[in-house]
């Protein structure tokens, strides 16, 4: 650092800081370690507390929709992007097949959150969706 | 254990209380308690989820196939939640409209009781 360099320290890039990813066994043993963090990690970005348990059910919902589709012995990677107040996660895994979107946990997931989807393309299964930015009117 | 099922009887009915979070890896325990109690022949069943938490979609699936199951045989299947999150899942699966849900085990053993002492199907008079 150059003596005559005043200026601030550069702004945290906010992608890079708000962003957590988590890679566990593709085995329903682990959903409950995933949406435990995704519940700690959005209590301290701020969110509310009844929008962490709309959460917590929300990622139970699509890591365990991604789960259910993925190929033995694969890993599930669940992605938390934090952007202008909004979350967006997405839950991918190796997979021979859709996840299934003619369930309950489809049903709850689509109720819970905006822009819900299920893709399945080029082998991996991906559940994603958003939660939007709360509104001091809501 | 994530999750823990505790079976007893009260007033000729037979009451599973769950302690814990019901989820993919867990539901297994209630769907085999359920089973077990169920293949006893026992008609009138109450699932207590006061010490429950947390229920997802494996957990209603769970606890739909246990109510399909005691309507065949002209039974019952109560449940006591407490939690509001519990409450939500069952109002967003709409599932609250078809199970009996009380607030408190006391009046889940007062409504399955009066189911229980009338077999025929005639209801019958409570005192609360």
């Amino acid at each position: 650092v150059s003596a005559l360099d005043t200026s601030p320290p550069p702004a945290p890039d906010a992608a890079l800081e708000d962003r957590v990813v988590i890679e566990t066994p593709a085995m329903p043993r682990y959903v409950a370690v995933i949406r435990l963090t995704a519940a700690a990690m959005t209590s301290r970005l701020g969110f509310t507390l009844d929008s962490v348990e709309d959460l917590k059910l929300a990622v139970d919902e699509a890591v365990s929709l991604a789960i259910e589709s993925a190929s033995p012995g694969s890993k599930v990677t669940v992605s938390f992007v934090v952007t202008d107040g909004a979350l967006y996660v997405s839950a991918r895994a190796p997979a021979a097949s859709a996840p299934n979107e003619d369930s309950y946990a489809w049903g709850v997931l689509v109720a819970l959150s905006d822009n819900a989807r299920c893709r399945f393309e080029d082998g991996v299964a991906e559940v994603s969706f958003e939660i939007p930015p709360r509104t001091d009117e809501s | 254990v994530d999750l823990e099922v505790a079976v007893r009887e009260d007033a000729g009915v037979v009451i599973l209380s769950a302690k814990g979070e019901v989820d993919v890896w867990t539901a297994d325990i209630l769907r085999q308690s359920l089973r077990d109690v169920q293949a006893e022949g026992e008609p009138h069943v109450i699932v207590d989820l006061t010490e429950v938490p947390f229920v997802d979609s494996t957990g209603i699936g769970v606890l739909v196939g246990a109510l399909k199951r005691a309507r065949e045989t002209g039974g019952s299947l109560h449940l006591v939640v407490v939690s509001a999150g519990v409450r939500k899942v069952l109002a967003i699966t709409s599932l609250d409209q078809i199970f009996p849900v009380h607030e408190s085990l006391s009046d889940a053993i007062s409504a399955a009781a009066a189911e229980g002492a009338t077999p025929d199907g005639r209801g019958a008079v409570v005192t609360e």
